[in-house]
């Protein structure tokens, strides 16, 4: 939600709203608002992952040091970018566009003159830079994972032609390893 | 915290072609087949690197809730393989080492391995609670694979492991032996039935080969009579093996070569006799290896291969069945629930068997591990095997007055009568699914005039 209000809101300047039938005062009013409520939970929401993790002694144990630095991370990416919500801390929306225009087209526009949004896109920077090698990374691996888990089991007699439960498993079995044939057997053909 | 396992010696471990590797070459040696393992198994990486360390699986291991030992946390025992899997192999942890916890590979590093990678019974159930589905058995597998191969292995196991590559069945019985077994359960038969039911061995041009665990042949006998009693009364052309009569594959549990090695037989025993349907006895991690892993290990297996539990709920109708007066329990072997969705045909089988039937709580997919799984049945550990069992053992305490456990799994079979002496519920029997079936199955002139005690102290009518 995070994300896809970032590239909307910014795409159609808080007018994403009029095309589903709003005047454009109560679209940018929405946006705002639902700006205000995701950045809110998401800080929430990580100021608790991280009580949690400092409060539960086995999950504190079992912590390590990049856990801490990841939440936070997080957690001050959300909070610097709720400072635009602050007195004072207006960012021109127009021309956070053309930056992001700029980047995207590899033209380089000059950063608009805002603090909250310098600290905010170099803490975003940052964070992209560190979340290959990160344990964040798990919201991609976790489906892999469960694809795994998922995967259909053998069903005997496998029928001729038939894909084993997935590529990995028809490739390991048909090419990798030989099938030693210890004992001979006549007619081994045709029940193959 | 240190556990007293015995390690196999250099001489052993040559039995199952592993050479022992010395102090100083460890560490090169260990990153190079941790290298190795991970370029085969993407699933190593996936569960190493997506864990997020939240603890939501420490409540869900049995291991941390019988130990209350931090490193049995699931989580906790799979970073001592992720911190030395980040530090050699991980971007972010060859270059932030301890900022991302992937310290060097020391001296004690291998030590704790053993003692906690031998801790887990890979009963999964981590793997259920964790958001991701991260299944830190996946892990242990891995980690015992590359202590195996740097001669890391218990003696317990790697003894077993031999007995299966030389004769094909864990306890290292040739034919004359199992030959003498099957005889003497022959007039166990006779004796107790009145019924002539032959256990053919080797028999060729048979329709169904029998795969037991060969514990069957001695300590489970009942479980053995039982699934000979089925096939008698389904008029089977069935078999043993005299090449594979042993459903356990141990190899899953610490060396994955001795798994592929040992399912092959499976294949090649059944060609042997002439099967068209392999069926597969009492053994949890047995009927893992052979249902999910057999077409990743050989290839596709060109047999029908069914559980004798399904095999036998299939067939329930045929049946002649006396309930026994029992108030009796079902306890779901991870390998069977968990790993290969074996849930109904075990309950099917019960409620037709006995008078009262009643669930654990928690049951199916959610049942904790009986503590003897992954091939931890050795006896030095058995302190140990009494704390992985507690939360079982509080489980079946719940349910007292109970008279019966069934447990359709050899390891559980060999554990969980330890765990109720342990425990003080000697009054309550354990025993097999099947042998339940066989002892409720009512053969030629009838149970009760031929046999009046069916299950000691526990029937009679």
């Amino acid at each position: 939600m995070i994300i896809f209000g970032h590239v909307l809101g910014i795409c159609f300047l808080r007018g994403q709203f009029t095309l589903i039938g709003l005047s454009a005062g109560s679209s940018a009013r929405l946006s705002w608002l639902l700006g205000g409520i995701t950045g809110s939970v998401m800080t929430l929401s990580l100021v608790g992952l991280i009580t949690r993790r400092l409060i539960v002694p086995r999950v504190k144990r079992l912590s390590e040091t990049s856990d801490y630095f990841e939440l936070m991370l997080l957690a001050a990416v959300a909070l610097s970018g709720l400072a635009m919500y602050a007195p004072g801390g207006h960012v021109d929306l127009p021309s956070v566009k053309s930056y992001m225009g700029g980047l995207i087209a590899m033209r380089p526009v000059p950063l608009p003159a805002s603090l909250p949004f310098v600290v905010h896109i170099s803490l975003v920077n940052v964070l992209l830079l560190f979340f290959p090698f990160s344990v964040l990374m798990h919201f991609v691996g976790g489906f892999f994972i469960r694809k795994m888990l998922m995967e259909t089991p053998p069903v005997y007699p496998t029928a001729q032609g038939n894909v084993p439960r997935s590529e990995f498993a028809s490739r390991r079995a048909e090419s990798h390893i030989p099938v030693p044939r210890h004992i001979p057997v006549e007619g081994q053909g045709e029940q193959r | 915290m240190k556990i007293p396992i015995h390690l196999a010696g250099g001489k052993e471990l040559k039995g199952i072609g592993v050479e022992a590797v010395s102090e100083h070459a460890l560490k090169a040696k260990a990153i190079t087949i941790i290298g190795n393992y991970r370029d085969f198994a993407r699933s190593l990486s996936l569960m190493l690197e997506n864990c997020t360390r939240c603890g939501a699986c420490a409540n869900a291991c049995h291991s941390y809730l019988g130990t209350d030992d931090f490193f049995n946390i699931p989580a906790a025992r799979a970073s001592l393989f992720r911190k030395i899997y980040s530090r050699y192999f991980s971007w972010a942890g060859q270059v932030l080492n301890a900022f991302v916890g992937a310290p060097d590979f020391a001296a004690d590093t291998v030590g704790s391995w053993v003692d906690y990678f031998y801790q887990c019974n890979i009963c999964r159930r981590c793997a259920l609670y964790c958001p991701f589905g991260i299944d830190t058995g996946e892990v242990t597998i891995a980690a015992r694979n590359i202590l195996t191969h740097l001669g890391r292995a218990p003696r317990f196991m790697v003894n077993i492991a031999r007995n299966e590559l030389i004769t094909g069945n864990n306890m290292g019985m040739l034919k004359p032996a199992i030959l003498d077994s099957c005889g003497f359960l022959e007039d166990e038969l006779r004796e107790e039935t009145g019924v002539e039911i032959k256990i053919p061995v080797d028999k060729p041009n048979t329709e169904v080969l029998y795969v037991p665990s060969s514990t069957d042949l001695f300590t489970n006998v009942d479980t053995m009579m039982g699934a000979a009693k089925i096939f008698h009364h389904l008029k089977v052309d069935w078999t043993l093996s005299s090449t594979m009569l042993e459903a356990a594959n141990y190899g899953l549990l610490f060396d994955l070569d001795v798994m592929k090695k040992q399912n092959r037989r499976l294949e090649i025993s059944a060609r042997a006799v002439g099967a068209k349907v392999v069926v597969q006895g009492e053994c949890g991690h047995g009927w893992r290896v052979a249902r999910m892993f057999t077409e990743g290990a050989n290839g596709k297996f060109p047999f029908e291969l069914v559980h004798i539990l399904e095999y036998a709920a299939a067939n329930l109708s045929k049946f002649n069945l006396d309930k026994l007066p029992l108030r009796a329990t079902l306890h779901d072997p991870c390998n069977y629930g968990r790993a290969a969705g074996l849930f109904d045909p075990p309950r099917q089988i019960m409620r037709a068997c006995v008078e009262e039937f009643v669930e654990m709580t928690p049951n199916r997919e959610m049942n904790f591990c009986c503590g003897g799984g992954s091939g931890l049945l050795m006896d030095e550990i058995k302190e140990l095997r009494m704390k992985l069992g507690k939360m079982k053992a509080d489980q079946i305490k719940a349910l007292q007055p109970l008279d019966y456990v069934a447990l359709p799994c050899a390891s559980c079979k060999a554990q969980v009568p330890l765990l109720l002496k342990h425990y003080g519920m000697e009054q309550t029997g354990t025993g097999g699914v099947v042998e339940l079936l066989g002892k409720a199955m009512v053969l030629g002139s009838g149970r009760d005039e031929l046999n009046p005690s069916c299950i000691s102290g526990a029937a009679g009518k």
